[in-house]
């Protein structure tokens, strides 16, 4: 096919999609709290949904431009077009964009929400599926001859996020974020074959971005909580913890002394391409505060200090280490800024290029340097929302895929005549009033919300919780997860002081130094977090009967744990306790019932962070808490178990 | 949709020796470190007259001794070598004017530009009988490694360290990492960094100051990285123009 031909097709293709009707499978539910129906990923690995043989390769085939990355918008080319494939989360569909023309040449359904995306070797397409706890396997280009379909369909564990193709592309990765694991699939040799699980790992809670190493050895996996990056050894699972925390350097009495800042918001991993050997990890890294020491609002009150700093870290590769200057926040004025870092793609002329959620920014870092935060070369204004990008190094162009706006930008990165096109996506999105809170849940910079450059999605993100505990006015505060825990939990706060969530945000956002937010802005806000999409079904790798047995002391009056969290666990009593946890830095004494919902993946426990495990906190607060005697092992094991459940 | 942000800063890419570098490193914005000169074993002797001027300064009655003071927009340091650029002390004790007893050897480290070439010119200096007498020369090659409109950011290497030399019409701040961390007010028209491989891997510096030519304010971001894949140290520098 000639370039003009193929460029015909293409606009036919764009003209058909445009007057194409969305199959009435099409998911349009925007229950972000609906209980998710999905089916619960078995221990030793999950079973195939369903597999098809593939017919063959694609007719046109495609060439990756960034092979072996996965993102939620990945590029390849097609008979000397390019072509962006965009994970459309909201509208749970791939779309195909023609990047040249801007025109969309279709797009493909899926069962679940798509996060991220990738091209195997042999041009397939395949999509995590976050909200399905699936895999998909997608044939076809989107390209007039051969559309887009599903493939093959893998169970994954909870939540499976990011992607990354290890070089040789005969196996993948994919991270699962609530089912804290690594799944390894092997890809045949054979184009078009199906897909198979090899091996599952556990990971630390709420891994996000992968990436393999250049020699196939290793996946790096960052998390959006915990402090730290992980390097597992692909043959065996073996785990590595790279230490993420970071330190600040102040000027104090004409000395400089050090800070420890605690890290989070690990979302974004990517590979340099030159100079090669280097991984990039976007981070924040957190000051929050001393537990003994009431604060005005949130983190230190100290003048200067910011509660949160980018941060771009930078692993060694090869030797398995962070370089220390990329955790050092120096003296030296810092020129990048960059808040609720996203995602982000390393270019081949040395730069990364980093997208800013809170800022709706992209900014371009000096990748070449020892702490590419501190050298902030270009910076960009995207549509709300930027989650993705891409870059095409041979164009001189990156595309970002704002996923608020809908809309796909293209930037040109060539010094000569930086341009900006942009396409905004039809299709089914959120509510207006859901769209419009989502928004404001990551503003940084709304006077009304925050004036310490902090959104909610700062310290919940993703709507959960960042697994820090801050010094607050009334002591030291855990961040407390969100998603699926607000309906029917009044009061709110660890102290209960609102009753509803309105007013909770009123006292969050004085902490915060904002002025207040108020009429529709306030209810879409309120609206869009208690409706926040909850995780998957925690996944059950005790045996029922333990279960069982958890269940029964959880229930029994021997034990009284249901008698302030609900028989469920999830419907607390709405009242004050004095648990004798009070702790330094505690102004009282008599703190709120949580809501036991998502326990397991939301560590640490206590209000104030003091219980590391679940286990820690069942085996330390044994007669605080109702027990009238003290629980054996084995019924720790089912509490313990129980509670996973929830 | 609006336009790309004017960025107050005037980017460039990093190094410009792709020249000097391997050909699969030519399309780089970085430079390996054996791309720089280095500072020669023997100094070749440099000639020409001393770029400072002496008179005669009496703080007290009972005292007396000699006011020096750079021409060219050198820098004095005493006791040389211990404070040039390369020598172990800070870079904190370097001025414009000095007073100097009779008779104590002194220096004087210039930046000079001929075309395209650039040399770290060094003198070092008595006061006999009110005249400044040369004791040894020396100058150093330099190679470009960054450039804005009117400035360039100059480099040599010693071993592993890499030392960063550009001009300033104010007193320019310059600041690195290690000890006190914080180093600055030079004073002189020259500027002046080091960046060390601590710890074998990383580190990193920055100046700043002003373009003499424009007035404008200027921030230059300089790393060396050394990561398991790279042959050896890689040198990053990046110079922008900024608002304040």
């Amino acid at each position: 096919m000639s370039r003009s031909t193929a460029n015909a097709a293409i606009l036919g293709a764009f003209v058909a999609a445009c007057h194409s009707t969305a199959p009435t499978s099409h998911p349009t539910s925007y229950d972000l709290g609906a209980e998710s129906t999905r089916p619960r990923a078995l221990p030793g690995g999950p079973p195939e949904v369903a597999a098809a043989p593939e017919e063959g390769p694609p007719p046109v085939p495609l060439e990756r431009v960034a092979p072996r990355l996965g993102a939620p918008v990945v590029l390849a080319r097609a008979d000397g077009a390019t072509l962006a494939y965009v994970a459309d989360e909201d509208g749970a569909a791939i779309r195909v964009i023609d990047v040249d023309g801007l025109g969309e040449l279709a797009r493909l359904a899926l069962p679940g929400r798509p996060a991220q995306l990738a091209i195997l070797g042999d041009g397939r397409l395949v999509a995590t599926l976050r909200d399905r706890d699936e895999l998909a396997v997608l044939a076809g280009t989107g390209l007039p001859g051969a559309p887009l379909r599903i493939a093959q369909r893998l169970a994954l564990p909870a939540e499976p996020i990011g992607v990354a193709i290890a070089p040789g592309d005969r196996e993948l990765v994919v991270t699962s974020g609530w089912g804290h694991a690594l799944t390894v699939l092997a890809v045949p040799g054979e184009p078009g074959r199906p897909l198979a699980v090899a091996r599952t790992y556990p990971l630390a809670p709420e891994p996000r971005g992968v990436v393999v190493s250049d020699d196939g050895e290793h996946a790096f996996v960052s998390h959006a909580v915990g402090q730290s990056l992980e390097r597992i050894e692909l043959g065996t699972g073996a785990a590595l913890a790279l230490r993420m925390a970071g330190s600040e350097e102040l000027v104090d009495d004409m000395a400089n002394v050090a800070r420890t800042r605690e890290a989070c918001q690990g979302f974004a991993l990517v590979q340099s391409i030159q100079p090669a050997g280097r991984i990039f990890a976007p981070q924040v890294l957190a000051e929050t505060g001393s537990p003994d020491s009431p604060s005005e609002g949130y983190g230190s009150s100290e003048t200067g200090m910011e509660p949160e700093v980018f941060d771009v870290a930078v692993i060694d590769e090869d030797r398995g280490k962070v370089l220390g200057e990329s955790l050092r926040l120096r003296v030296l004025p810092r020129a990048g800024r960059c808040a609720l870092p996203r995602a982000a793609a390393a270019s081949a002329r040395g730069s990364l290029l980093v997208t800013c959620l809170g800022e709706n920014a992209v900014v371009e870092l000096d990748g070449a340097s020892a702490a590419p935060m501190s050298v902030e070369l270009r910076r960009w204004p995207v549509p709300s929302g930027p989650v993705g990008i891409a870059i095409d190094d041979a164009r001189e162009r990156a595309i970002v895929w704002s996923q608020y706006a809908r809309t796909l930008t293209v930037i040109g990165t060539s010094q000569r005549a930086p341009a900006v096109r942009t396409v905004v996506l039809d299709g089914p999105a959120l509510p207006p009033n859901l769209a419009r809170g989502r928004e404001l849940f990551a503003a940084v910079a709304d006077p009304r919300i925050s004036g310490t450059g902090q959104a909610c999605e700062s310290c919940h993100p993703d709507g959960r919780q960042d697994a820090l505990v801050w010094s607050s006015p009334n002591g030291p505060r855990q961040t407390p997860m969100l998603a699926g825990r607000l309906a029917g939990t009044a009061p709110y706060g660890w102290n209960g002081d609102a009753k509803d969530v309105a007013r909770h945000l009123a006292k969050t956002f004085g902490r915060l130094r904002g002025t207040g937010l108020r009429g529709e802005d306030l209810d879409a806000l309120v609206a869009y977090v208690t409706q926040l999409r909850a995780p998957a079904p925690a996944a059950a790798p005790a045996a029922a009967d333990l279960i069982a047995l958890g269940e029964a002391i959880f229930q029994s009056s021997d034990a009284q744990c249901a008698s302030c969290h609900g028989e469920d666990g999830r419907t607390p009593d709405g009242m004050r306790h004095d648990v004798g946890s009070k702790a330094a830095g505690d102004q009282r004494r008599e703190l709120d019932t949580p809501s036991l919902s998502y326990l397991a993946g939301s560590a640490p426990y206590y209000h104030d962070g003091r219980f590391a495990t679940l286990r820690e906190l069942l085996e330390q607060s044994q007669g605080k808490m109702g027990q009238k005697r003290k629980l054996s092992p084995r019924e720790l094991d089912a509490l313990e178990a129980y509670l996973g459940t929830r | 949709m609006q336009s790309p942000m004017q960025s107050p800063m005037h980017c460039l890419p990093l190094v410009a020796l792709a020249s000097a570098l391997a050909p699969a490193l030519a399309a780089a914005d970085i430079a390996l470190l054996s791309a720089l000169p280095e500072k020669p074993v023997r100094y070749a002797q440099a000639p020409g007259p001393i770029a400072a001027v002496v008179a005669p300064f009496s703080p007290t009655r009972d005292s007396s001794g000699h006011e020096v003071r750079a021409t060219g927009a050198g820098c004095l340091v005493y006791d040389p070598p211990k404070y040039w650029i390369d020598g172990e002390g800070d870079l904190m004790r370097r001025y414009p004017e000095m007073e100097i007893g009779d008779p104590t050897p002194f220096g004087i480290e210039r930046l000079v530009t001929r075309g395209d070439t650039a040399e770290l010119e060094r003198v070092i200096a008595n006061v006999v009988f009110g005249e400044l007498v040369p004791i040894s020369r020396s100058r150093i090659t330099l190679r470009e490694v960054a450039t804005l409109p009117g400035l360039a950011v100059y480099a040599y290497r010693w071993g592993a360290n890499v030392y960063l030399i550009t001009r300033s019409s104010s007193d320019p701040v310059r600041r690195r990492d290690g000890g006190t961390g914080l180093e600055d007010s030079i004073g002189c028209g020259t500027v002046m960094t080091t960046l060390r491989l601590r710890g074998g891997s990383s580190e990193l510096a920055q100046i700043r100051g002003t373009v003499p030519a424009t007035g404008k304010r200027y921030v230059i971001d300089a790393s060396v990285v050394q990561t398991g894949r790279d042959p050896e140290p890689l040198l990053s520098v990046v110079a922008r123009l900024v608002d304040r």
